[in-house]
């Protein structure tokens, strides 16, 4: 088939289109919902009951705001990158993967400086913290990945990643407040180690669920 | 592009052929294989077809429209390395080289005709022939009955039996 008798074949196969929203529109679509639903999920699981107490901790605050920046971050950009030709720079995209990583080292010298004080680690698994990041953030990450997939990401895969980073992070966020447990190890193992894989996983997710919808072959 | 979102199928056919024009040039300065330009540039074309409700008319055209042509180019371009890499020397030592694949030609065919079934259509046939669902899995996932997909299906291959033996000027 010829180039010019294919345009032919697409001009006459033709439908009107329903036009998607701007990125910035369908990120605020989205994160407002998201958002709602993480504080709907963190009142049912019940705050942790010093939790007032523990908001006049700088370091609770800087995390919390860190990963709320991480959410923001990585909702708009998931969401300009799933439309051509509103890309944005190779290093804007990867402002939420900085992030995370200034959270890491946070909570590393967080880990030192109580490991300096001679306070001993609460033993014991954090997999009920799993668990609330999972529950908490199954909605939202979802969610992003159905609108996403409405549009058509050119690097499926980075765009899988950051939206569930952006979910992950703000699933965190509900389980840091429901979670009594303060020390950084278990934050860290708990608490960002299933984040970073969300992201990763994301990776996987994304090529998967966001090639297959543009496919159509 | 706007009127064509719209339905404006005489606007739309205009646009493809100013962007063809565009693409192959842009194809051309950036591969070295002349044979793989229409390629190229077929693939841009079902892409902008394909996403065409992403474009935002606040925004302008050629941005979007060269991005979709660099990623078509890239995945091309990597696609056939893939296909090169996968070729098997003849173990007579002659010059003549074994595909472990398919020709590509007749995948070439069938999938320019795939681009041109209803969205219904290529989904159904893709589900069933491509992903192994059952008449039932894809009717609770596309949301029609079991059978609307059978009819959705029928009426695939039909059409895609049609495009497929109608005479082409060659390619």
């Amino acid at each position: 088939m010829e180039t010019e008798q294919f345009v032919r074949s697409l001009a006459a196969t033709l439908r009107p289109v329903r036009r998607l929203r701007p990125a910035r529109w369908r990120a605020v679509l989205w994160a407002v919902p998201a958002v709602l639903c993480v504080s709907i999920g963190t009142v049912l699981l019940g705050p942790r009951s010093d939790l007032l107490s523990r908001a006049a901790n700088p370091q609770f605050w800087l995390q919390s705001a860190l990963l709320l920046i991480v959410f923001a971050a990585s909702s708009a950009i998931a969401f300009r990158t799933s439309v051509p030709g509103s890309e944005v720079a190779g290093h804007v995209r990867a402002l939420p993967l900085w992030g995370l990583l200034v959270w890491g080292f946070v909570l590393a010298a967080g880990a030192w400086a109580w490991e300096s004080r001679g306070e001993a680690a609460a033993g014991g698994s954090g997999w009920i913290c799993v668990s609330r990041i999972a529950l908490l953030g199954v909605v939202p990450a979802v969610s992003a990945l159905l609108m996403l997939r409405r549009a058509a990401a050119l690097r499926p895969g980075w765009t899988g990643s950051i939206a569930l980073l952006s979910a992950a992070s703000l699933a965190v966020v509900g389980t840091q407040m429901v979670c009594a447990r303060d020390d950084p190890w278990h934050i860290f193992v708990w608490h960002f180690l299933p984040a970073a894989a969300c992201g990763l996983a994301g990776v996987l997710l994304g090529r998967r669920f966001l090639v297959t919808s543009r496919s159509g072959l | 592009m706007c009127l064509a979102q719209d339905g404006d199928a005489r606007a739309y056919e205009t646009l493809l052929l100013e962007v063809t024009a565009l693409v192959r040039r842009f194809a051309r300065t950036r591969v070295r294989q002349p044979e793989w330009v229409e390629d190229i540039v077929q693939e841009t074309l079902f892409s902008i077809h394909r996403d065409r409700h992403t474009y935002d008319p606040s925004r302008p055209f050629l941005p979007w429209m060269y991005a979709i042509a660099r990623h078509r180019l890239l995945d091309f371009v990597v696609k056939q390395r893939r296909l090169e890499e996968k070729e098997i020397p003849a173990a007579s030592g002659g010059e003549e080289r074994v595909w472990e694949d398919p020709p590509r030609e007749p995948i070439r065919l069938l999938r320019r005709a795939l681009a041109l079934l209803s969205f219904n259509q290529r989904e159904v046939i893709r589900l069933l022939k491509l992903e192994g669902f059952s008449v039932l899995e894809i009717s609770r996932r596309m949301g029609l009955s079991e059978s609307s997909v059978k009819v959705t299906a029928h009426r695939g291959y039909k059409k895609l039996r049609a495009l497929l033996t109608e005479p082409s000027d060659g390619d």
